[in-house]
């Protein structure tokens, strides 16, 4: 992999720095790989706007982050509340789409008042130029220009505020670590919205089921918390769900760090008993209120019981059941992937 | 979504990027895989494809030596063990297809 070249007839300057300027900064090497095609400026051109534009493509598409842009959108989005919809749309959606753009541009980000300040101007000539836009194509879409003008400013420095501290906070470009986040992020979201109905269905036989209070708050209360016992229980580390578990030294790589503390969060295939035991505590205190209705029709007491709702609640039960087994094997493919990037980073790290 | 499935375009970059072995970045890609395909490709359909490889992690890259004229330094792409089982897969799928379809063609003809 050693430099053998020997200099080459260089492109036009112009070129050159033309390129350099429209080129992400983590694609900057690709202007180099140009003075490799000795051809006329004209040809050199079009190799450089592909270049160019596949270069911004994937940048922008790796930088991408929703959770930024949801944020970005309601900051933008505030001073327009009490505007007409479609206008305040589109100037909300020009300046997201710029900073998108200009996201790819500065990846990862360092956060510094320069990059604020930056990405405040960024924003409002965005904001300024879907006027002006609207101005020559669509005329009847434009807002008031006290109201662009008032938005343009509280929106454009709020975001700058909100981007310098998602820029201290993005991490460099690691497609292993960021595959293996992207399957824990995914099954951690399934598993919470399995969660969420499985605490409905249980409000939902309590009311079906009426009984005492102490019940129903044990009937609330124990599914949770057998459930964050097993996850738990099953993991042999110390501390929260979520947390790195050891200390960070400089002989430990935080990377391997953090994903081992992922692979700890999710559901591993256990042998600890007592983990299995909570797992079928959790089925049992769900499945609590439909059987004491049961019990309460042969004791000759059913006379408050919801019999519709129970024959739901019951279906509903045998499919949160099936979909407990799925998403056992959605935890078992994360933790591949993650054991993946484990091993990938491992050795890479012997081959330096 | 299997990862491991290659499109004819992304086996003509891998094959480029382990046929340069060590030699192994943007326009020497570009080069062989117009040599591989025998038809003129754009430099920036090659590193499109270069950046899914990577993001799939068939590839991965890292920055040379800088030049001692000044400048950047190239960016050198190599293989990685999931690129090499896909690119192998991948093979063994053509030539089953090959098998199943030269007989027929023979016939025909």
């Amino acid at each position: 992999m050693n430099e053998t070249r020997s200099p080459k007839p260089a492109p036009p300057r112009w070129i050159e720095a033309f390129v350099k300027w429209l080129m992400p900064r983590s694609a900057a090497s690709r202007a180099e790989d140009l003075k490799d095609y000795p051809l006329p400026a004209w040809q050199l051109v079009w190799k450089a706007a592909g270049t160019v534009s596949a270069s911004n493509l994937t940048w922008t598409r790796r930088a991408f982050n929703f959770e930024r842009v949801l944020a970005e959108s309601l900051v933008l989005s505030t001073p327009f509340w009490w505007t007409p919809a479609l206008p305040a749309v589109i100037v909300v959606a020009s300046a997201i789409a710029v900073l998108r753009v200009r996201d790819a541009f500065i990846y990862p980000g360092e956060g510094t008042p320069a990059e604020a300040t930056a990405d405040a101007l960024v924003a409002a000539s965005a904001m300024v130029g879907s006027q002006l836009l609207l101005w020559l194509a669509a005329p009847w879409l434009m807002m008031d220009p006290a109201v662009v003008a008032r938005g343009t400013v509280i929106g454009s420095l709020s975001v700058s505020l909100l981007r310098a501290y998602f820029h201290l906070k993005t991490p460099e470009y690691d497609p292993d670590r960021h595959r293996a986040a992207s399957w824990f992020k995914a099954t951690w979201r399934i598993m919470a919205m399995w969660l969420i109905a499985c605490i409905t269905l249980i409000f939902s036989s309590i009311e079906a089921v009426p009984g005492g209070l102490v019940r129903n708050f044990l009937l609330g209360f124990c599914p949770v918390m057998s459930f964050f016992l097993a996850l738990k229980l099953q993991s042999n580390t110390l501390g929260g769900l979520f947390r790195r578990s050891e200390p960070i030294t400089i002989f430990t790589d935080p990377v391997e760090q953090e994903l081992s503390a992922k692979k700890n969060a999710l559901w591993q295939r256990s042998d600890i008993v007592l983990s299995q035991c909570f797992e079928v505590v959790f089925f049992v205190v769900l499945a609590f209120p439909l059987v004491s209705a049961v019990w309460r029709w042969l004791d000759g007491t059913a006379g408050d019981v919801d019999w519709p709702q129970v024959a739901t609640n019951f279906a509903a039960l045998l499919t949160l059941a099936y979909l407990w087994t799925q998403i056992k094997k959605l935890n078992t493919e994360a933790l591949r992937q993650i054991d993946e990037a484990l091993a990938v980073r491992r050795e890479e790290a012997v081959i330096g | 979504m299997n990862e491991d499935v290659l499109g004819q375009f992304e086996q003509l970059v891998l094959t480029a990027v382990l046929s340069l072995g060590e030699d192994a970045y943007g326009p020497k890609i570009h080069e062989k895989v117009i040599e591989l395909a025998e038809r003129e490709v754009s430099i920036g359909s090659v590193y499109i494809t270069l950046d899914r490889l990577e993001d799939k992690g068939h590839l991965a890259s890292k920055p040379g030596r800088p030049p001692q004229w000044g400048g950047q330094a190239r960016r050198y792409y190599r293989l990685r063990a999931a690129g090499q089982r896909a690119l192998r897969q991948a093979f063994e799928t053509s030539r089953r297809l090959q098998q199943t379809a030269e007989p027929l063609w023979e016939f025909k003809t």
